[in-house]
């Protein structure tokens, strides 16, 4: 009777100690090239999806990307942005004026952290032509840290700098 | 004896699971104490202009990605060389942080957000001010040491103040 007790509390003790799908566990879980590959192409694959939502000016979409948290922190040429909020109404304003808009990226490089996070950067480029006439154009360089949420990968923090020319 | 092996099963399912999952509020508080601990350190061997200390706390890595206040993106190496040179044309370098924010990703990945306000004088005499600079560290646990694993700095171009000695 013993030994079926010990039996029952070790079999018990590996099927609870399975990293659950929601949490990544405390401790770094090993990191497979495979995984890492998986993890590149997806978070590739996101920013190729956010890239179309800012090339089809939908606002709303682009501002999907980034986590509705207290969590999320934005930082555009040295300034933070305050909230979530604030960057969602900066993009909708944005495309409220704008008649076409072109975005893209050049020199992608991920890293991989964990199962459940990544950091990419990149060199963007944007240009826009204005409802009145007016072109924009602006180029620099970003960093997006990745953060898998309920299956979703989201950006968790996003860093870019640049240089804006009014044409 | 099906009740004991029941009581001792649901005990051993308890005990194994509960901790493990989630960082409990008292690591969370150690690991923004230990980024926090990180990020004065590099700021320490900045002002100093220490680049042995300052290359200690980046990690020397292939993946490692920096992202300079210029756009130059620098791999470990040339972000080493290139610190080397800017701390060789400057006499003083003084900073002054205005707000770090820690976010942890796990107990080994971290974010550090650091606004920061600079002062560089020149050997030649020309001070140059930068009134906010942004830096984004993502950081990396290894062997008990948090290692800057990327990058990021921006910043409006710096007001020069003075351009004698």
């Amino acid at each position: 009777m013993m030994f079926k007790i010990f039996f029952t509390s070790i079999l018990l003790f590996i099927i609870s100690c399975q990293p659950s799908s929601k949490q990544e566990p405390a401790a770094q879980s090993k990191l497979t090239t495979k995984d890492s590959l998986k993890i590149t192409q997806e978070v590739l694959g996101v920013v190729n999806d956010y890239t179309q939502a800012h090339n089809n000016m939908d606002a709303a979409k682009a501002a999907d990307y980034f986590v509705n948290s207290p969590e999320f922190v934005c930082v555009e040429n040295a300034e933070l942005d305050p909230s979530w909020d604030a960057l969602a109404k900066m993009i909708k304003n944005w495309y409220s004026n704008a008649a076409s808009a072109k975005f893209g990226w050049e020199n992608e490089k991920v890293l991989v952290l964990s199962k459940n996070s990544a950091a990419m950067t990149g060199k963007f480029n944007f240009e826009a032509t204005l409802k009145n006439k007016k072109k924009y154009a602006s180029t620099g360089h970003a960093t997006i840290v990745f953060v898998k949420q309920n299956d979703q990968w989201k950006f968790y923090h996003y860093h870019e700098s640049y240089k804006a020319v009014n044409k | 004896m099906k009740t004991k092996i029941f009581i001792v099963a649901l005990l051993v399912f308890l005990a194994s699971c509960t901790p493990k999952q989630e960082l409990t509020q008292q690591e969370k508080d150690q690991i923004k104490k230990e980024v926090n601990s990180s990020i004065q350190t590099i700021f320490s061997a900045w002002q100093t202009m220490d680049i042995n200390k300052n290359s200690h706390l980046f990690l020397n890595t292939s993946e490692f990605t920096g992202i300079g206040v210029d756009g130059s993106i620098l791999n470990y190496d040339e972000m080493i060389k290139m610190s080397k040179e800017t701390f060789g044309l400057w006499s003083e370098f003084k900073t002054s942080i205005v707000k770090i924010d820690v976010k942890i990703i796990t107990s080994e990945i971290a974010i550090a957000t650091v606004i920061y306000r600079a002062e560089a004088k020149y050997k030649t005499g020309q001070v140059d001010n930068w009134d906010s600079i942004g830096s984004t560290f993502v950081l990396k646990k290894i062997n008990n040491e948090w290692k800057v694993i990327h990058f990021q700095e921006s910043s409006m171009p710096p007001k020069t103040v003075a351009t004698k000695k």
